[in-house]
């Protein structure tokens, strides 16, 4: 269970730098922010279609490996009887 | 429901089969001709200057009939238009504004055809600036808008359409969007079955209207993580936080949130599953009021189809994108049913062993 939590915080951290580097993008002073922005819009804007996709993977991916991790639990509880 | 009954089969096949056909329609499906871009959008008026437009999938051979600069009823044509295979169209033009109007910023429009695109209008918003020279004292060299309305729009070229500012990323509609059609089909499953607990009092029916909850929160975070990438290329912002959708999401999902909490705060099943039942029926009207009737009421909001902005359906002249939005809608919901009873099943075998527990 550490080890799960500890995935999520640094997946958590790094958007969360991910974010904080896209906000200071619109002043267009950070230049790894634009860096970031600009891979967002490479392929007239296409970067953000495979973006949202690997999102959208990575939160369902995330569900199931906390579903199985519980299932792991109680598979243990019954096998003990 | 029954693991090996039709229904579930139908679920679960019915789900992946929707979600590989809007995956590989959505992806590999060509976006029709159009404008991402200007360069050399600084002009001055009352001598010969050049600017280029940057085509995105123009086809061999392009030509344009027209390149038209316009600002409300101030139109302005270019006399020459050089298409290079690179995709650059460069144009040549003499803007003459004359004594009555001042420097302004002008919408691009493309008149054109090509092997692939028939003749069409394009364009792109607030493309060039023509900045006013101290010798352009004369007579506007305008010309009337009466003039062009006989070039029809014959607009059957294949494939999504192509907006500027969204390019590419028109299509996130079958991405981004089902995820929040399936939170409100599943919270609206989780408000059923609420009812039906209050009204037949079996412990089931509240396992079901918690798993639907759940999974519905999921598809909220996703929802709000893929709308926050996609904004931050089209609306320049990670947050737009004037947006009535997003604050409304917002406020939402604490609801929820909420519910969670109130959840494991109490101990006892059935007042438990009687007390979370009530709130879930509770906040379900106050959620769409939040996320679909307020954006509406609204004057100006960035979400298409709400307020005063007009919905993708007004740019889709050949179905091609109903034609894989429909079935993105129901495959993504159909999905996220079956994760939802995944977790129905999982909740129940672990209440058995408890209860087995129990009795030792």
């Amino acid at each position: 269970m550490n080890k799960l939590k500890a995935i999520i915080f640094t997946i958590g951290l790094s958007s969360m730098n991910f974010l904080i580097a896209g906000e200071s993008a619109v002043s267009g002073t950070n230049a790894v922010s634009d860096a970031a922005t600009n891979m967002l819009r490479g392929n007239a804007k296409f970067n953000v279609v495979a973006t949202v996709l690997v999102l959208i993977f990575i939160g369902i991916v995330l569900y199931l490996i906390r579903l199985d991790r519980k299932m792991t639990k109680l598979e243990k509880q019954i096998n003990q009887k | 429901m029954q693991s090996n009954s039709t229904g579930y089969k139908l679920i679960k096949i019915g789900s992946i089969v929707l979600i590989l056909y809007v995956l590989i329609g959505g992806l590999f499906l060509p976006l029709k001709t159009g404008i991402t871009g200007v360069s050399n959008g600084q002009l001055k008026s009352n001598e010969p200057q050049s600017f280029s437009v940057d085509l995105y999938n123009p086809g061999s051979g392009f030509v344009a009939e027209k390149v038209i600069l316009k600002h409300k009823n101030l139109v302005f044509q270019s006399q020459e238009n050089q298409y290079n295979e690179a995709g650059y169209l460069n144009s040549k033009i003499n803007v003459i504004l004359g004594d009555t109007q001042h420097s302004q910023l002008f919408d691009v429009f493309v008149f054109g055809s090509s092997s692939v695109s028939p003749k069409q209008w394009m364009y792109f918003p607030d493309a060039v600036w023509v900045e006013k020279s101290k010798s352009d004292t004369g007579v506007s060299n305008k010309i009337e808008l009466s003039n062009l309305t006989s070039l029809v729009k014959q607009d059957v070229q294949s494939g999504f359409p192509n907006r500027p500012i969204l390019n590419e990323s028109i299509r996130n509609l079958l991405y981004h969007v089902p995820m929040w059609f399936s939170m409100m089909f599943l919270l609206l499953l989780s408000v059923i079955y609420a009812i039906k607990y209050l009204m037949k009092n079996q412990l089931k029916d509240d396992l079901w209207s918690e798993s639907f909850i759940k999974i519905a929160i999921l598809n909220g975070i996703l929802g709000c993580v893929t709308g926050s990438s996609w904004a931050s290329i089209t609306w320049e912002s990670w947050w737009p936080s004037d947006d009535p959708k997003l604050n409304g999401v917002a406020i939402g999902m604490f609801m929820y949130l909420a519910y969670l909490i109130l959840r494991t705060s109490l101990k006892d099943p059935y007042q438990r599953a009687r007390i979370s039942s009530v709130y879930a029926i509770l906040i379900y009207p106050i959620f769409m009021a939040l996320i679909a009737i307020m954006p509406k009421l609204s004057a100006d909001t960035l979400h298409p189809g709400s307020g005063g902005t007009v919905g993708f359906n007004k740019y889709d002249l050949d179905n091609t994108l109903r034609l894989f939005f429909y079935p993105a809608v129901i495959g993504w919901i159909l999905f996220f049913i079956w994760i939802s009873i995944l977790r129905y099943r999982f909740e129940t075998i672990k209440n058995i062993q408890i209860e087995r527990e129990d009795n030792e």
